[in-house]
Order: C-alpha cells, then sequence, then structure tokens
C-alpha cells in the first residue's frame, strides 16, 4: 500500500519535474559532470600534472583543445580532473551544513524549550556574521587547503539548514496526525521518524540543491582572496582565480574555468527550481 | 505611458547617460604623479615603519643621514661628510647646516639624538628597537652639526645595517612631541616632498619641497594610490589614470612592452630568493642529498620560462648584485644523474613505483613551503619546481600560505625547505650572510651551523679595507656553497613600468625611488 | 510594537556578544603572530617580544577579551596594530564607501528586477520571459570576481566609459558617480537576479488572487489591474528581500572590493585577518554584525507597517 503511494508520488514528482525543460537540462549537465568525474582517467587527453614549460600558455590548439596552463599543463585534461574536485567540495559542504543544521533544527523544533531557544540564538549569531569574512577567517585558522575550505563553507550554511528545518519541524507539528499519534503513545523517535522527517525532505532537497551552488561560488571566492584549493590541484576556482593575472594575455586561462564554474553553477540552480516547483505545488506558476 | 513607451524611456535615458559618460577617463594632471601601491601604507612614524608601500612613501617625506647613490656607492644625505675610525668601533657624522623640517623646526646634532634614543628606547617598541640597543653604546653632541656614534663592538657595515633602515629615517623631533599618536597622520620630515594627506585605502597626497636642500622637485605633487589587485593597475597605467607602477606583474611584460604609452624598466637588484633547508628534517642532515636537490633543479631554465629578463640564477648565497659577490663560487649543474647519484650514495634508490626509498622502504619525502602573492610568481615558481622534484621519484608535498603563516613556521622551524626572500637594500655582504648563515643569525632559520663560516663572517665585520674583506667573503661563498645549507634560487630584477610622457625618472637598486628630478612631457 | 521593538533590541545583545566571542576565537585560533609580522623577516627575537609587549598580546587570552569587551561597552574598540590608530575611526572612514556602495547596488537590482520580473510576469511563457529568466538565473551563477574583471575589461579598457578602480569622489559628483557604477553592477547583479525572479513569482501569484479576478471581471483595464493593483501587493515579499539583500551586500562586498580597489569596511577587514590585526578584524566584524542585525530589525517593522495584517505581540 505504502510503496504504491510512494510511487504514485514520484510519478506525480517526474510528470512535473520533466515539464520545466532548465531544470531537465541542468539536471543532463550535472549527470555528464558526474560522469566525467568518474570516468576522468580515461577521458582526458593527457595528465593534468604534466608539466611542460616551453609550452606555457598556449592558445587552444588542436592539440590542445582549450590551450596549456602557466606550467603548460593540458587545460582540457585540468578541467575534467577538476570536476570532481568540484562536485566534491559542493558534496562535502553541502552535507557539513545539512546534518550540523538538519540536526540543530531538528532537536530545536521537536524539543522546543529552553534547547530551542540556545540553538537558535546561536544560529543567529552566525547569521550575523558576515559570510565571506567568516569562511575567510575559518580557513585562515584551518589552514589552506580542500578540506578546510569545505569545512568553512559548509559551517557557513549550517544556520540556513537548521532555520529551514525547525520551520518545517514546527508545522508539521501541529498537524492533527501527530498530535494523534502522540495522544496513542508513539514514542518521540518513531514520530520523528515516520511522520516528521518524510515531510522535512522535500524543502531541505530543494535548499540543499541551491547551497551546493553557492558553495562552489563561495570556494571560487576564497581562492581568489588567497585561501582556497592548494596547487598543483586542478580545482576550477584555482585556476580561475590564477588565470585571471592573465585577463589580457591568454583569455583562455581563466575563460574556460570560469564557463565550467558557471555552467555547473547554473544547472544546480536550475536543478534546484526545478525540484521546488515539482515537490511544492503551491509554488509552482 | 505604455509598457513599450516605459521601455523607450528606459533606453533613452541610458544612452543619454552612456553619451554623457563616453568621454575617455580624464588623464594624471601633469603636475600630478599617480603612483600605485599595492596595499595601502600603514604607519609613517619612522619607528614603525616596516612594509614596502609606506616605506615608498618614507623616502619621499623622510632623508636619512647617508643615502645610497645610483651607483650602489654612498652619498652624503642629511650628513654631508662622515669618518669611520679605524677598527669601525666609532662613526662621526658632519651634518648638513640650514636644512629645516616641513615644519620649520631646525635640523641639528639634537635632532638626531632625539631620533636614535627613541628608537633605542624600548618603551618605544620599535621593529628596530633591539638593532640600535645592540649596535650604539653612545652618542656624543661635539657642535649643533657634529654627532659621534660610539658602537659596542667594532661594525664595518653599520651604515647599511643602521643607518639605511626605514627607522632611521630622521623625523622632526617637534612634530613627534606635539601629536604623539596621531603623528602618523601628520609626519614631518626634511624630504623632497610635505605630506598634505592620507585618505584610507583611496590616497596619500604629497607635495613638492621648494626648500628641499638638494634640489627642488620638478612635479608638484606626487600621489599614492593604494590598488591591490595587479590587474586593475596594469588597466589602470595602460589607460593613463596612474603614472607609476612599481611591482610589475610579469604576465604582463610582454604587453607592456608592445604599447608605445609605456616604458618599461628592469634592471638588477639585491633581493635575493631562497631555499631553505631546515636541518632538523633528518633527511636533510646529509649533506649529499642537499647538493642533490640542487643538481636536481634546472634553474636556467625555469627562469628562463617563468621569469625571463626579470631575473637571473643566482650564482652563490650572495646576490649577484654585490661587490663582494664571487662570481667563481662552485655551483651545482642542473644533472638529475648526479642527483640519482648522490641521493644513491646517501641510500636512496629508486623503487618500482618510481619513488626513491631507503632500505627500510620508506619514501624520500618532505614538504615544500612556499607563500603566494609575497614575491613575484612564488607559488608559480614552485608548483614547477615541486614538479621537478616530484620527476626525481621524490615524494614532495607542496604547501602554499599566508606569509604571516610562513614566518611563524619558520620561527618555530616547523618546515622541511621554505620558500622565503630576502629583501635587501645593499649589496652588503655582512647584512646578508650574517642573518642567513651564521649560526645565531635571525634569519638563519633552518639552524645551520659551521664554526669555520662563524669565524670568518665575523672577522669580515671587524675588517675595514675593501681588499681584505673582499678575500674574506669571497671565501665564505665558497664554503657556504659547499655546504648548502639552502639552494639560492635567484636574484630578482626591479620591474617598473610608467607612462611614456614621464620623463628623467631615477631611481636606485634599492626599491627607492626619486622624484626629483622627472617632469611630465606634454 | 514598542514592546516588541525592545525586546528585539534586547535580543540583540546576546547575540552581539556571541559575535565578538567568536572572531576573538577565531583570530587567536589562527597561525602567525602580529608582532612577528609586523617586526619582519629578519627581525630579532627580542625585537619581537618587545612589539608582543607594546601591543599587550603577551597578556593571557581571557585578560585580553575582557579588555575588548570592557573597551566595547565604553564604544572603544582599541588601536590597529598596523597603523596604531583607533579602530573606531579606522572603521568610520570605510564605512560609508561600503555603505553607500551597497545601497547603489540595491538600487541597479531593484532598478533593473522590479521592470524585469513584471514583464516577464505578464508574459508568462513568453520568449522574454524565458530569456529574462535564463539570465536572472545565469547572474545567480557566475563568480563574481570574474563578472566585475570582466566588466572592468570591457567598459573601463576596451571602451573607456567608467574608471577602472577607486572610488573617485562622493557619488552626488559625476565623477565620483562614474566611479561607482561598475562595482554597484557587480555586487548588484545576484540580487537583481533573486529579485527578479521573486518579483515574477509574487506577481503572478497575486495576478492569480480572487480580487484580481473580480476586478477584470468587472471590466478594470488590464494596465489598471496590473499596476494599482497587483503590483502594489507583490511588492511587501520584494521589500522584504530587498532589506534582507542589503545585509547581505553590507557583508559580502568583500571581494568587489578588492577588485574595484574600493576604500571600504570588506577588504580593510580582509586585509587585516592576512595581516593579523586582531583588534581590527574583531572590531569590523562587529560592526558589520550590528549593522546586519539593525537591518533585519528595521525591515521586521516596515514589513509591519505595510502590512497590517502582521501584528507584533
Amino acid at each position: 500500500m505504502e510503496d504504491s503511494g510512494i510511487r504514485g508520488q514520484l510519478n506525480v514528482f517526474w510528470r512535473r519535474f520533466r515539464k520545466n525543460r532548465g531544470a531537465v537540462l541542468g539536471a543532463i549537465i550535472i549527470l555528464i559532470t558526474i560522469i566525467t568525474a568518474i570516468a576522468a582517467p580515461h577521458i582526458a587527453p593527457y595528465d593534468p600534472y604534466e608539466q611542460n614549460w616551453r609550452n606555457r600558455m598556449d592558445p587552444p590548439s588542436s592539440e590542445h583543445w582549450l590551450g596549456t596552463d602557466q606550467h603548460g599543463r593540458d587545460q582540457l585534461s585540468r578541467i575534467i580532473y577538476g570536476s570532481r574536485l568540484s562536485l566534491t567540495i559542493g558534496l562535502i559542504s553541502v552535507a557539513i551544513g545539512l546534518l550540523g543544521g538538519g540536526f540543530l533544527g531538528l532537536i530545536a523544533g521537536y524539543y522546543g524549550g529552553v534547547l530551542e531557544n540556545i540553538i537558535m540564538r546561536v544560529m543567529d549569531i552566525m547569521m550575523a556574521f558576515p559570510g565571506v569574512l567568516l569562511a575567510l577567517a575559518l580557513v585562515a585558522a584551518l589552514g589552506p587547503g580542500l578540506f578546510n575550505v569545505m569545512i568553512a563553507v559548509g559551517i557557513w550554511s549550517i544556520p540556513l539548514f537548521a532555520r529551514l528545518v525547525r520551520g518545517t519541524v514546527l508545522s508539521v507539528k501541529e498537524n492533527d496526525f501527530i498530535q494523534g499519534a502522540r495522544a496513542l503513545g508513539a514514542r518521540n523517535t518513531r514520530i520523528l521518524a515516520r511522520h516528521i522527517l518524510p515531510n522535512i525532505v522535500p524543502p531541505v532537497l530543494v535548499l540543499s540543491t541551491l547551497r551546493l551552488a553557492t558553495a562552489l561560488l563561495s570556494a571560487a571566492a576564497l581562492s581568489f582572496l588567497g585561501l582556497g584549493a592548494q596547487p598543483p590541484q586542478p580545482d576550477w576556482g584555482a585556476m580561475l582565480s590564477q588565470g585571471r593575472q592573465h585577463i589580457q594575455t591568454s583569455p583562455h586561462l581563466s575563460l574556460y574555468p570560469g564557463l565550467a564554474i558557471m555552467l555547473l553553477v547554473l544547472s544546480f540552480n536550475m536543478v534546484g527550481d526545478g525540484l521546488r516547483d515539482a515537490l511544492d505545488p503551491r509554488l509552482k506558476n | 505611458m505604455g509598457k513599450k513607451g516605459l521601455l523607450i524611456g528606459c533606453l533613452l535615458a541610458g544612452l543619454l547617460i552612456f553619451a554623457g559618460f563616453n568621454a575617455a577617463q580624464a588623464q594624471t594632471p601633469e603636475d600630478t604623479l599617480v603612483v600605485a601601491l599595492r596595499a595601502d601604507i600603514q604607519d609613517l612614524d619612522p619607528a614603525y615603519l616596516e612594509d614596502a608601500p609606506t616605506s615608498s612613501v618614507g623616502f619621499q617625506i623622510y632623508d636619512h643621514l647617508i643615502r645610497r647613490d645610483f651607483d650602489g656607492s654612498f652619498a652624503p644625505g642629511l650628513a654631508e661628510d662622515w669618518e669611520i675610525c679605524e677598527d669601525a668601533r666609532a662613526y662621526t657624522f658632519y651634518l648638513r647646516q640650514g636644512v629645516e623640517f616641513h615644519d620649520g623646526t631646525p635640523f641639528n646634532a639634537e635632532a638626531v639624538y632625539f631620533n636614535f634614543e627613541r628608537l633605542k628606547d624600548p618603551e618605544t617598541g620599535s621593529h628596530a628597537g633591539q638593532l640600535m640597543r645592540d649596535n650604539i653604546k653612545s652618542m656624543e653632541i661635539i657642535d649643533d652639526y657634529t654627532i659621534v656614534i660610539n658602537l659596542y663592538e667594532p661594525n664595518a657595515a653599520f651604515i647599511d645595517d643602521v643607518l639605511i633602515q626605514n627607522a632611521t629615517f630622521i623625523a622632526s623631533p617637534r612634530a613627534i612631541e606635539e601629536y604623539g599618536e596621531d603623528y602618523t597622520h601628520n609626519p614631518v620630515g626634511t624630504g623632497a616632498f610635505v605630506f598634505k594627506s592620507w585618505t584610507p585605502d583611496t590616497e596619500v597626497v604629497l607635495e613638492r619641497n621648494l626648500d628641499y636642500w638638494d634640489q627642488a622637485p620638478r612635479i608638484e605633487q606626487v600621489k599614492f594610490r593604494p590598488i591591490p589587485e595587479a590587474g586593475t593597475q596594469m588597466t589602470e597605467l595602460r589607460i593613463g589614470t596612474i603614472d607609476l607602477v612599481t611591482t610589475v606583474p610579469t604576465e604582463y611584460i610582454e604587453i607592456l612592452d608592445e604599447d608605445e604609452d609605456i616604458v618599461l624598466i628592469s634592471e638588477p637588484d639585491f633581493n635575493t630568493r631562497n631555499l631553505v633547508f631546515n636541518f632538523a628534517t633528518e633527511v636533510f642532515q646529509d649533506v649529499r642529498v642537499r647538493q642533490a636537490l640542487h643538481h636536481a633543479l634546472d634553474l636556467e631554465e625555469l627562469i628562463d620560462a617563468f621569469l625571463e629578463g626579470v631575473a637571473e640564477p643566482a650564482i652563490g648565497p650572495l646576490t649577484n648584485e654585490s661587490l663582494y659577490h664571487n662570481p667563481d663560487v662552485k655551483l651545482y649543474d642542473y644533472d638529475p644523474d648526479r642527483a640519482l647519484e648522490l641521493l644513491a650514495e646517501a641510500g636512496w634508490t629508486k623503487g618500482n613505483d618510481g619513488l626513491l626509498r631507503n632500505e627500510d622502504g620508506e619514501t624520500l619525502s618532505f614538504t615544500l613551503t612556499t607563500p603566494q602573492g609575497r614575491y613575484t610568481m612564488d607559488s608559480e615558481l614552485n608548483e614547477a619546481i615541486h614538479y621537478q622534484f616530484n620527476q626525481l621519484g621524490i615524494d614532495v608535498n607542496l604547501e602554499i600560505v599566508e606569509f604571516a603563516t610562513l614566518l611563524d613556521k619558520l620561527d618555530e622551524r616547523d618546515f622541511d625547505l621554505a620558500y622565503i626572500g630576502l629583501m635587501q637594500r645593499t649589496g652588503e655582504p655582512a647584512a646578508h650572510l650574517d642573518l642567513m648563515y651564521h649560526s645565531t643569525g635571525w634569519a638563519n632559520w633552518g639552524d645551520y651551523k659551521n664554526p669555520e663560516v662563524d669565524s670568518i663572517l665575523e672577522k669580515g665585520l671587524r675588517t675595514a679595507v675593501f681588499e681584505e674583506r673582499e678575500e674574506i667573503y669571497h671565501k665564505v661563498q665558497d664554503m657556504i656553497m659547499a655546504d648548502a645549507p639552502s639552494i639560492p634560487i635567484m636574484n630578482e630584477f626591479y620591474l617598473i613600468a610608467h607612462r611614456a610622457n614621464i620623463q628623467d625618472y631615477t631611481f636606485t637598486p634599492s626599491r627607492t625611488h626619486d622624484y626629483i628630478r622627472l617632469y611630465k612631457e606634454d | 510594537m514598542f514592546n516588541y521593538f525592545l525586546r528585539r533590541l534586547i535580543y540583540l545583545i546576546p547575540i552581539l556578544i556571541g559575535v565578538a566571542l567568536i572572531s576573538f576565537m577565531i583570530m587567536h585560533l589562527i597561525p602567525g603572530d602580529p608582532a612577528r609580522v609586523i617586526a619582519g623577516v629578519g627581525a630579532s627575537p627580542e625585537d619581537v617580544a618587545a612589539i608582543r609587549a607594546r601591543l599587550g598580546l603577551d597578556r593571557p587570552l581571557h585578560e585580553q577579551f575582557g579588555t575588548f569587551m570592557l573597551g566595547l561597552l565604553q564604544g572603544d574598540l582599541g588601536r590597529s596594530l598596523r597603523t596604531r590608530q583607533p579602530v573606531l575611526g579606522e572603521i568610520q572612514a570605510r564605512f560609508f564607501a561600503t555603505a553607500s556602495l551597497a545601497l547603489f547596488a540595491m538600487l541597479f537590482s531593484i532598478l533593473i528586477s522590479i521592470p524585469l520580473g513584471v514583464l516577464a510576469a505578464t508574459k508568462q511563457y513568453s520568449i522574454f520571459d524565458n530569456i529574462s529568466m535564463l539570465g536572472a538565473i545565469g547572474g545567480l551563477s557566475a563568480p563574481s570576481f570574474w563578472l566585475g574583471l570582466m566588466l572592468m575589461y570591457y567598459l573601463a579598457f576596451a571602451v573607456q566609459i567608467f574608471p577602472p578602480s577607486g572610488m573617485a569622489g562622493m557619488p552626488w559628483t559625476l565623477e565620483g558617480f562614474k566611479s561607482y557604477i561598475l562595482p554597484s553592477i557587480t555586487l548588484g547583479v545576484p540580487s537583481a537576479a533573486m529579485l527578479a525572479r521573486l518579483t515574477r513569482s509574487s506577481v503572478l501569484e497575486v495576478l492569480r488572487q480572487d480580487y484580481i479576478r473580480t476586478a477584470r471581471a468587472k471590466g478594470t483595464g488590464e494596465r489598471v489591474v496590473l499596476y494599482r493593483h497587483a503590483l502594489k501587493n507583490a511588492l511587501i515579499p520584494i521589500i522584504t528581500m530587498a532589506g534582507i539583500q542589503l545585509g547581505y551586500l553590507l557583508g559580502g562586498a568583500v571581494v568587489v572590493e578588492t577588485v574595484f580597489s574600493w576604500p571600504g569596511l570588506g577588504r580593510y577587514i580582509v586585509s587585516a585577518i592576512h595581516f593579523r590585526d586582531f583588534p581590527v578584524v574583531q572590531g569590523g566584524v562587529m560592526f558589520l554584525a550590528l549593522t546586519f542585525v539593525f537591518l533585519n530589525l528595521i525591515v521586521d517593522i516596515l514589513y509591519g507597517i505595510i502590512d497590517p495584517r502582521i501584528r507584533y505581540d
């Protein structure tokens, strides 16, 4: 019974999502990026770390489709390998925000009282912090490097998830069926798992997708401010940030990593929109 | 007005605005020189003046007792003449007469005494305090224009070590006492330009001092604008909204060369860049490993590829531009085979995976630490060096840190191999070699110890006769190179670009810029 | 309403103490000693110790935090380690640049986004709608420093319409105004994109409401329906969003200020972080946080004035 109910819901969701051409396109681009990341060693024409100082900053050619970088490395191969880093940055930093914020929001919303007050005040404090500066200071404290960037960007989105989850829990909690379950003496964990979590999933899914987009942009901004991924890793943000010095002489150094970031961020944004429309019919125009 | 009307209205308004703007950007005025700085200035009080941007402003406002001339030798500054007594234990300075600070305070021996005593005072907390206390035993005012400085130890390099530092700019005693902690917004010196205003992160404005003792500057005003992004500086220079850039990114050399409105100057400088070995790192305690890493690096090719025309490979530990430089110092040529041989002797042989391993199967691994954006192409160069070490089968980890973190790591000895530059204003060998290679040197971060090197360096400091000193320092360069406590990478050049209408621009090879003679052509 | 305001104000106190504590902790966790940076390469340990003592950095952490908080109560944020000037003065000197830039960016995004959103909504699913909404989502997706550098390259270098960087004067002078344009666009694009999307969806939502249908049924002209009824009601969420965005613009101007050498607070704090200038980072972050929470408070109150359905209790 229940199984077919979920399947039915998924069907409805898929029919709505499919109608949004932008979202479908975004999903396809993300899928391609994931495949590229997995198959990078098989697709990339060159070793992304192999330097050739005599061919520094060559413009695109039939040999190097996207040209070579400051160390004479094949830029296409670096962008292909870079998709792994970009997806990792996005996923891990959102996971940090989601797990941290989701947990806090769940507790705050469900148990309420002093605990809720404390948690939400701490979230207010984190929200009041100017975003990029918090991330920048955190990376300076933890030391540069991809993992620390992910932590800094992730912490930044904790309060957003906490607020969203708490709000959803509060509205669900008032529903009759929860009150009913409570009256019947269901345990808290059971209520949480059976009734509240399923209702949190849709909005959290939407926010996560949109935060994936923001995470990539934030990581790139940190690279620009001098505290990002460590070379020689082929991180798009770092490539773009280093390439900006050559914007007048070798624009291909910043153009392609920039386009790569923009395309992936755009896809996450479009999929996020599509998810929201499909999951929440009230917002559907 | 319908939607279409609204749209058309918007377009019209937009066009009008653009038309109003579509004049070329205002060029810099003819009577003003606009100079780009990499960061805002910090503190114009000489006692706390340390960083490069502030120092380039300080040089216009203040004078030293002695200045460095265009050929690198000493020239009279506020002291017209000076005498060094035989054993270099006392210096007598004969001061220029009739010089006034910008606030009208007369310059005399009292003023020199005041400035130096203030630096020595621990209460002042100057970064040069210890330097002054270590060197200066006492000062005697003979008359208004004669002062004798007595040293604790003979120091033939006293002028370089102490008198040409930022801290020893001579400031007006009256202004320092009058303004107290606000002095930095009201700095008063004797220099060619008078401080006018400082708008944080926007501009510092100086006006010419018509009574300057040397000669009155031709340009009326100098404006310094802090612009952190190198690319933005270049854009401004090329469209003519700034006149002079003193730190040109190498990426722009080609473009500036082709630009008829720009003159690009590159000249050798005293600055050296080194990779310093930490002797606490076990693998580096074997001299053969250190020598092998020398052989593993193709410096010629590296500099040629990344810094063509703006740096030259270092020849030994002392800056190539020093009068005491030993051109015949024994170097380690690029020779990967020889490197592998040396490493094999030291017990490191290639395993099946291409990595060098010792008998216990451990890989030869260490961390290469470099700052980013501090020195020309620092992180790019080290990415290339990292690659070259890796190619040899060494397991190197590249670590790019902020400059503040690097200094911390050096002090804590928390590094294996670190890339660091020494900004040198002069080619004085004691100032450079003592710091980096004497066992008590402040900049001997790797804790390199060779008693023979120590004693010969100390001898050099006590010797005032040029020929004797030259022999001493030539020898010590050979000794240091044989021990290989660091890999001297390169001597960096100046790289300056200015608008073509600027005439008679002069500078000394110590990053000090002289704006007295220059003028703008119509 | 007054009670509500007062309670919100009291709420701010723990938030600000929290912000102070966190910024203090982070700064002191960062490796790197400001005294060391000030002393420079080649300074002796004694010099560094002397500088540390002069700056009060040799005292225990809780004591330093106590001093900081005490000063804060008296409106004294301490002195910058780099310039030895009072931090508050340094912040004031830069706050105008940041705040006015944020306002200009907001102005720009409102001017662009509201007409765009309204037009897109009235022509739902048209080519115009699709293109402008794709453009909006694109605006949300470009790294802002990249956008800034591109704008500078094309509009200040290739065609020399605007000055490439710096704040050339007050925004009411022509030179000053021109220098505001590129940074405001760069800073405002993401907000514009967000507002355009919001405008479109709220206008669409309002257009579906019963009273609009009634108005239409009564034969009211389409333009009157749109401007008199729909837009007015759709404005409420837009204004809220704009207020919140303004807060983010203040804190998020860091990157744009660096690209355009803007003499603002964000760039100042970034350089202070690199330099380990603790008092400036603490003071600057406090100041921005304070502005942010106050802005949110004002938005809440405005919200109540515009929409009488909201009750404060």
